[in-house]
C-alpha cells in the first residue's frame, strides 16, 4: 500500500521532473479508458479511484513550490515516526528454505506496544537501576581490591619503624637511670636487633652500609653495662659478636680480631651458651684469611650443646653444611 | 584524578551493561528496552570519550602523579608523542580499543535496521568486557613510591623504541581492526538469535571487509615499522605477535569470501557463521597469547604479564562456549542450500579457497600457539621429539642467550617452521586466483575459460622468463613469480571487464592483484635477499661489497644521546648516498638498540644493520687496573697503587701512579703524576702532566685515571707506534623486491576499501521493488560520505 505521492508514482524521494513525468506518462497508459474497457464494474470503479489518487500526486509533484511544501510535511512525519519494525525472531525455519514471499523485514503489529507503555517504563526504570548498582558496587570492589590497598597497606609503620620508635624509648630510659645496667642492655640489644635484621635480609644494601654504626652504638652500650655489671660474661660475648659483625661490615681487620678476643673469653666462661658460639663461629669466618675449621668446630659446638631443634642448632647446621658447599 | 578517571570507567561499564541488557529485552517484544538501548550506547562513548579526554589531559598536563603518565611521558617529550603515549602502554591500548568500538556502536545504530536489538546487545557486551579489562587495568592509577602517593617532578619518558611515528599510526589503525572484527561477531550472533540467516551475511559484510583492511593496513605498518626503525632484519619474521593479528586476518578473508557465497547462492551459512565466530575468538585469542605473559621466552616483543591472565583465561572460555552454545541452539533449524557441484564455478572455487586459508590459518597458529600447547603435561616431549627432526626449535632461548632451556619440554618454532610450511600452501591459493575470478557463479564454458587464459598465461611466461634471466632457480620461486603475474594478469583482465559497470566493483579483484604483487615481493625479498654480510669499515676508507662501496666517515653523538655511524654508499662509482644507521642503549629494555638505514632503490633495497662501534685504538696508550701488568712496545707497566699525598696544599694536588716498569730485563719504580690547579683562570692550565723519564730515553705520563674504577692510563711518549682508526662493524644486506612488498599491501588495502564503500552502498536501504544501483563515478564518494 503507497504511503506518499513518491511510493504511488512508484519514484525515488530524489527524482528529477522528467522522472515523475515519465512516471506519470506510464501511469496514464496503464490506466487509460480504452484499456479498462470490458472490465468489471468494480474494476473500473477502483481504476478510477487510482487514476485519481495519482492525478492528485502528480498535481503536487509537479509543482517545484509544492513539492518542497509536501516534502518538508513528509520529513516531519519521518521524523516523528518511529520505523515500527518487528524485533521479534523470525518463526523457525526447519532446516528448509524460507518460502518465496516470506519477509524477513516485517513492520511491528500498530496497536502491540501502547496500552501498558507505562508498565514497560517502569520496568525499565527498574533495569536501569538494577544495572547501574551492581556495576557501582562490583567496580568499586575491583579498584579496592587491586589499587586503594597497597597504599592503605603500607601505611602502617612496619616492623623496622616500630623498632626505630623503641630505640628512640629505651635511649630516653638510658639517660634517666644511666646506673641500670639492665637498661643498657635492653637498649643495646634493639641496636643490636635494628641492624642485624637489616643484614639478615639485605646485607649487600646500602641500608645496611648506612646502619653500620650501630653496631659501634651497641658495642658502646655493651660497654656500658658490662662496667654496671662485671662479670657478666654474656654481655661479654655480645659485644665480641657486634664488633666481629661491624669488622666485618666495615672491612675493618681491628676489630674483627677484637671481637674474636672477646668471644673466645666470654665461650671459655660459658662454655654451654650456643648463642656465643655461634657468633664466634662467625667470628673466624669475617677474619683474614678465614678460619674455616676453627669456624665449623665452634658450631658444631653448638650442635653439641643441643638441643637438636633449638634455633641455635638448626642455624648452626645450616652454616656448616654452607661451609661444606663452598 | 585516580577517582573520577575511575568513576567515568565505571560509568562507561554501567552504559553499555545498560545497552548489553536494554537491547536484550527487546527480542522478547520489549519495545521499551530499545531506546534503554540506545541511550546505553550513546552514553557509553560519551563516558569513553570522557576517559580519553582525561587521559590525554593528564599526559598534556605531565600529571607524573598517575602511575601511566609517570612510566610513558616525560618533560622533554613532543606534544604529539603525549597524545600517542595514552596508547603506549597496556591499559591505554584498552582504552583506545574500546574507544573505536563505541564509536563504531553509534554507526551500528544506524545501520542495523531489524538487526539493532541483537547486534547492539552482543556488540554492547563486548564493550563493556573490554571496559572492565580497563578498571582491572586502570591507567589512573597514582603513582606509588615506596607504598606512598607522590608526585615525581619528572617521568621516565617514552621507551625509545615507541619513539617514531609508526607509533602515531600503528596501534590506532590496529585497534580499528580490532575493534570492528567484534561486528561480524555480533552480527553471526545476531542472526543466529534472530533466525535470520542470510540477512545477516548481507548487513555484516560491509563492517567486516573494513575491519579486514584495517587489520591489513596495520600488519603492513607494523612490518614497515619493523623493517625501518627496530632492525629486525626484515619485515615479517613469524613472530607470535605477527602470527597472533595475521591468523584472524586470514579467517577474516575467508569469512568474506564465504559471504559472498552466501549472498549470490544462499550457500555455506553454516560455514559462515562459524568463520565469524572464529575470527573474533581469534581476535581474542591474540589478545591472551600477547598479553598473558605465556609467550614471553618466544619472542622479540617484550610481553608483560599483566595480572590479566586469569579474567582473559575466563573471557575466552566464556567466549568460546558460549559461541559453541549458541551455534548448537539453532544449528539443526538452519536451511542447507547446496553448492554448485561443478568444479568450474566460482562456489567450488570458493570452497576450496576457503579450506586453503584454513588449513594455512591452522598450520600459522598451532606454531604460534606450540609453547603453550607443549607447556601441557606429557605433551611437550613426545613433540619435541617428532617435530625436532624436521624443524628448528626453539626451547626458550633464541631470543635470550642467556635463559636456561624449559625442563618441562615447552617449546617453539622459529621463522623456518613456517617459511616450509607455508608457501607450499599459499601457491595454491595463487593457482584459484588464476582461474577463480574467470568463472561465473553456477558453472562457466570451458572454452571461454580458456579464450580468457590467454593473454594473462602469455604474461606469466614471459615474467618467469624474466625472472629466469635475473637468476632465479629454485623451481618453488619460479612457480610463485610465474603463477603470481599469470593470477595478476587474469585479475587485471576482470578489473579491465568490470570497469565498464563502475570503479567500484573491482575492489575485490584489485585486492587480489595486490596479494600476488606482495607474494613476489615477499619470495624476492626473502629468496633472493643475499646473505647478510658482516663488514668491517675503518674510519675513513672504504670497503666494496655487492656493488656498493661503503665509505665509513666517522662516529657522532646524536642530540638524544644515541651513537651514529656515518657511512657514505656508492652505487659502482655512482651518487654518494649518506646512510646513518644507530647504536644506542635502551634503559627501559636492558639492550643495545640498533637503528637500521635502509637505503630503497626502486627494485632492491640495501639493508645496513649496525652491530658495532670499535673507538680508536692507541697503541702508544695502556689502560691498567690496580695489578695488572700491561706492556707499550718494549716497556711493561704493572700498575701497583696510587700515590696521593696525606695532607695537600690548598689549591693544587699532585695524583700519581705508582708503576713497576721492565725494560731490558730491568725493573724500575717510577710514578708519573698530574698535578691539578684549583684556582687557575685557564681550565686548559688546571691539569699540568708531570712526566718520568723511562730508561731508554723515553718518557711516560699519566694520560687519566680513574679513581672510582681504579684504572689509570699511561702513554709512553716518543714511540709514535700508528694509532688505529675507529671502526663500524655493520651487518649489509640487499633484498630484492622490497617495494613490491610494500605495493602489494597497499593495493590489497585499497581493493579493501573500495570494497567497503561499494558494500556499504549496497546496504542502503531501497523502495521496495527498486534494484539497488551503484554510482559509476566519482561522485558515489561524495554521496558516500553522506550516507547514513
Amino acid at each position: 500500500m503507497a504511503t506518499n505521492h513518491y511510493d504511488l508514482l512508484r519514484v525515488p524521494r530524489d527524482a528529477d521532473q522528467a522522472t515523475i513525468e515519465a512516471a506519470w506518462q506510464l501511469a496514464l497508459e496503464q490506466y487509460a479508458p480504452e484499456r479498462l474497457a470490458g472490465m468489471a464494474d468494480e474494476l473500473r470503479v477502483l481504476a478510477a479511484e487510482r487514476r485519481d489518487a495519482l492525478a492528485a500526486a502528480y498535481a503536487v509533484l509537479r509543482d517545484p513550490a509544492a513539492r518542497q511544501r509536501y516534502d518538508a510535511t513528509l520529513a516531519a512525519d519521518d521524523l516523528t515516526a518511529e520505523p515500527g519494525y518487528d524485533y521479534r525472531p523470525l518463526p523457525p525455519a526447519g532446516r528448509s528454505e524460507r518460502a518465496r514471499g516470506f519477509v524477513d523485514q516485517p513492520l511491528a503489529p500498530p496497536a502491540a506496544a501502547s496500552p501498558t507503555r507505562a508498565s514497560f517504563t517502569l520496568v525499565g526504570a527498574i533495569i536501569a537501576i538494577c544495572i547501574l548498582l551492581p556495576a557501582l558496587l562490583f567496580s568499586a570492589v575491583i579498584t579496592n581490591v587491586s589499587t586503594l590497598q597497597p597504599p592503605a597497606a603500607t601505611a602502617t609503620p612496619s616492623a623496622l619503624d616500630q623498632l626505630e620508635t623503641l630505640i628512640t624509648q629505651a635511649r630516653a630510659a638510658t639517660q634517666q637511670e644511666p646506673d641500670n645496667a639492665q637498661i643498657w642492655v635492653d637498649y643495646a640489644n634493639l641496636l643490636y636487633d635494628s641492624v642485624q635484621v637489616v643484614r639478615e635480609q639485605q646485607p649487600d644494601s646500602v641500608l645496611y652500609q648506612q646502619r653500620l654504626p650501630r653496631w659501634l652504638e651497641a658495642i658502646a652500650a655493651y660497654r656500658r653495662a658490662l662496667e654496671l655489671a662485671p662479670g657478666e660474661e654474656r654481655i661479654r660475648a655480645e659485644i665480641g659478636a657486634s664488633a666481629c659483625y661491624y669488622g666485618d661490615g666495615a672491612a675493618d681487620r681491628r676489630y674483627v680480631e677484637e671481637g674474636l678476643a672477646e668471644l673466645q673469653r666470654a665461650t671459655a666462661a660459658l662454655p654451654d651458651d650456643p648463642r656465643a658460639w655461634l657468633n664466634l663461629g662467625f667470628c673466624y669466618t669475617a677474619t683474614q684469611p678465614p678460619q674455616r675449621d676453627a669456624a665449623i668446630a665452634a658450631w658444631q659446638r653448638v650442635v653439641a650443646i643441643g638441643p637438636p631443634d633449638s634455633v641455635y642448632a638448626i642455624e648452626a647446621q645450616r652454616l656448616i653444611d654452607a661451609q661444606g658447599d663452598s | 584524578m585516580y577517582l573520577f578517571g575511575t568513576l567515568l570507567i565505571v560509568a562507561g561499564v554501567a552504559a553499555a551493561i545498560l545497552a548489553t541488557i536494554g537491547y536484550g529485552l527487546v527480542p522478547f517484544g520489549n519495545q521499551q528496552g530499545l531506546l534503554y538501548g540506545r541511550i546505553g550506547t550513546r552514553a557509553a562513548l560519551v563516558a569513553v570519550l570522557l576517559v580519553v579526554g582525561l587521559l590525554n589531559y593528564l599526559f598534556v598536563a605531565q600529571r607524573y602523579d598517575i602511575d601511566y603518565v609517570y612510566n610513558y611521558s616525560s618533560i622533554e617529550l613532543e606534544p604529539h608523542f603525549r597524545v600517542a603515549a595514552v596508547w603506549a602502554g597496556q591499559p591505554g591500548s584498552f582504552v583506545i580499543w574500546a574507544l573505536w568500538g563505541v564509536i563504531a556502536a553509534q554507526f551500528l545504530i544506524g545501520r542495523t535496521r531489524h538487526h539493532e536489538p541483537y547486534v547492539l546487545s552482543v556488540f554492547m557486551f563486548i564493550q563493556a568486557a573490554l571496559l572492565i579489562f580497563m578498571l582491572i587495568r586502570n591507567p589512573f592509577v597514582p603513582h606509588l613510591e615506596n607504598g606512598m602517593p607522590s608526585f615525581p617532578p619528572d617521568g621516565r619518558g617514552l621507551n625509545p623504541t615507541l619513539h617514531n611515528i609508526w607509533m602515531l599510526i600503528h596501534p590506532p589503525i590496529l585497534f580499528i581492526g580490532f575493534a570492528l572484527m567484534a561486528a561480524p561477531f555480533a552480527f553471526a550472533i545476531a542472526g543466529i538469535w534472530r533466525r535470520d540467516y542470510d540477512g545477516w551475511a548481507r548487513d555484516a559484510l560491509p563492517w567486516t571487509v573494513a575491519a579486514w583492511a584495517f587489520l591489513g593496513l596495520a600488519l603492513l605498518l607494523g612490518g614497515y615499522w619493523a623493517y625501518e626503525t627496530l632492525g629486525w632484519g626484515g619485515y615479517w619474521a613469524w613472530d607470535p605477535v605477527e602470527n597472533s593479528a595475521l591468523v584472524p586476518w586470514l579467517t577474516a578473508t575467508a569469512l568474506i569470501h564465504g559471504m559472498l557465497v552466501q549472498r549470490v547462492g544462499g550457500g555455506l551459512r553454516r560455514t559462515n557463521l562459524v568463520l565469524a565466530a572464529l575470527t573474533y575468538l581469534l581476535i581474542f585469542y591474540a589478545t591472551f597469547l600477547t598479553r598473558s605473559g605465556v609467550l614471553s621466552s618466544f619472542s622479540v616483543h617484550s610481553f608483560v604479564e599483566e595480572g590479566l591472565k586469569s579474567i582473559m583465561i575466563g573471557y575466552l572460555a566464556f567466549l568460546i562456549i558460549s559461541s559453541v552454545a549458541v551455534l548448537a541452539w539453532r544449528w539443526r533449524d538452519i536451511p542447507n542450500r547446496a553448492l554448485s557441484e561443478k568444479l568450474l564455478s566460482r562456489d567450488s572455487f570458493f570452497v576450496l579457497m576457503i579450506v586453503a586459508i584454513l588449513v594455512i590459518s591452522a598450520v600459522v597458529s598451532l606454531g604460534t600457539s606450540m609453547p603453550v600447547i607443549s607447556a601441557l603435561p606429557g605433551v611437550g616431549h613426545s613433540l619435541q621429539g617428532m617435530l625436532g627432526s624436521a624443524f628448528e626449535l626453539d626451547d626458550g632461548t633464541t631470543y635470550d642467550p642467556n635463559a636456561q632451556p624449559f625442563a618441562d619440554g615447552r617449546f617453539g618454532f622459529v621463522g623456518s617452521f613456517y617459511s616450509t610450511a607455508v608457501p607450499p600452501l599459499g601457491l595454491i591459493l595463487v593457482i584459484l586466483l588464476i582461474i577463480g575470478p574467470l568463472l561465473g557463479w553456477r558453472d562457466s564454458n570451458p572454452r571461454h575459460l580458456l579464450r580468457a587464459l590467454r593473454w594473462p598465461a602469455l604474461a606469466a611466461v614471459v615474467v618467469a622468463s624474466i625472472g629466469v634471466m635475473l637468476g632465479a632457480r629454485e623451481p618453488l620461486a619460479l612457480a610463485y613469480v610465474g603463477l603470481c603475474a599469470f593470477a595478476a594478469g587474469t585479475n587485471l583482465l576482470m578489473i579491465i571487464r568490470t570497469l565498464r559497470s563502475g570503479w567500484l566493483r573491482i575492489g575485490g579483484y584489485l585486492a587480489h592483484i595486490g596479494l600476488v604483487v606482495f607474494m613476489v615481493g615477499g619470495v624476492a625479498s626473502t629468496w633472493y635477499a643475499t646473505s647478510e654480510e658482516r663488514i668491517l669499515i675503518p674510519e675513513g676508507e672504504t670497503i666494496s661489497l655487492y656493488g656498493y662501496d661503503f665509505t665509513f666517515n666517522g662516529w657522532r653523538m646524536t642530540a638524544e644521546g644515541r651513537g651514529l655511524l656515518d657511512i657514505s654508499v656508492s652505487q659502482n662509482g655512482g651518487a654518494e648516498h649518506r646512510m646513518q644507521p644507530q647504536l644506542y642503549f635502551n634503559d627501559r629494555m636492558g639492550a643495545t638498540m640498533a637503528t637500521p638505514a635502509v637505503k630503497s632503490d626502486l627494485w632492491q633495497d640495501l639493508y645496513i644493520s649496525p652491530q658495532e662501534y670499535q673507538p680508536p685504538f692507541d697503541r702508544n696508550l695502556a689502560d691498567i687496573g690496580i695489578g695488572q701488568t700491561k706492556s707499550i712496545g718494549p716497556y711493561t707497566f704493572t700498575f701497583i697503587g696510587f700515590e696521593v699525598p696525606e695532607s695537600h696544599e690548598v689549591g693544587s694536588a699532585d695524583v700519581g701512579a705508582q708503576l713497576k716498569v721492565e725494560y731490558d730485563g730491568q725493573v724500575t719504580e717510577l710514578t708519573p703524576k698530574i698535578t691539578l690547579l684549583a684556582n687557575e683562570a685557564d681550565p686548559t692550565q688546571a691539569i699540568r702532566d708531570n712526566p718520568v723519564a723511562l730508561p731508554g730515553g723515553l718518557s711516560a705520563s699519566l694520560a687519566a685515571f680513574d679513581p672510582l674504577q681504579r684504572r689509570v692510563i699511561i702513554r709512553v711518549d716518543g714511540l709514535n707506534f700508528p694509532v688505529d682508526p675507529a671502526r663500524a662493524v655493520v651487518v649489509v644486506s640487499t633484498k630484492p623486491g622490497v617495494v613490491l612488498v610494500w605495493l602489494g599491501v597497499i593495493l590489497n588495502v585499497i581493493g579493501g576499501f573500495i570494497a567497503v564503500v561499494r558494500r556499504t552502498l549496497e546496504g542502503r536501504p531501497v523502495p521496495a521493488g527498486e534494484r539497488q544501483r551503484l554510482p559509476r563515478g566519482l561522485g558515489a564518494l561524495a554521496r558516500f560520505v553522506g550516507n547514513r
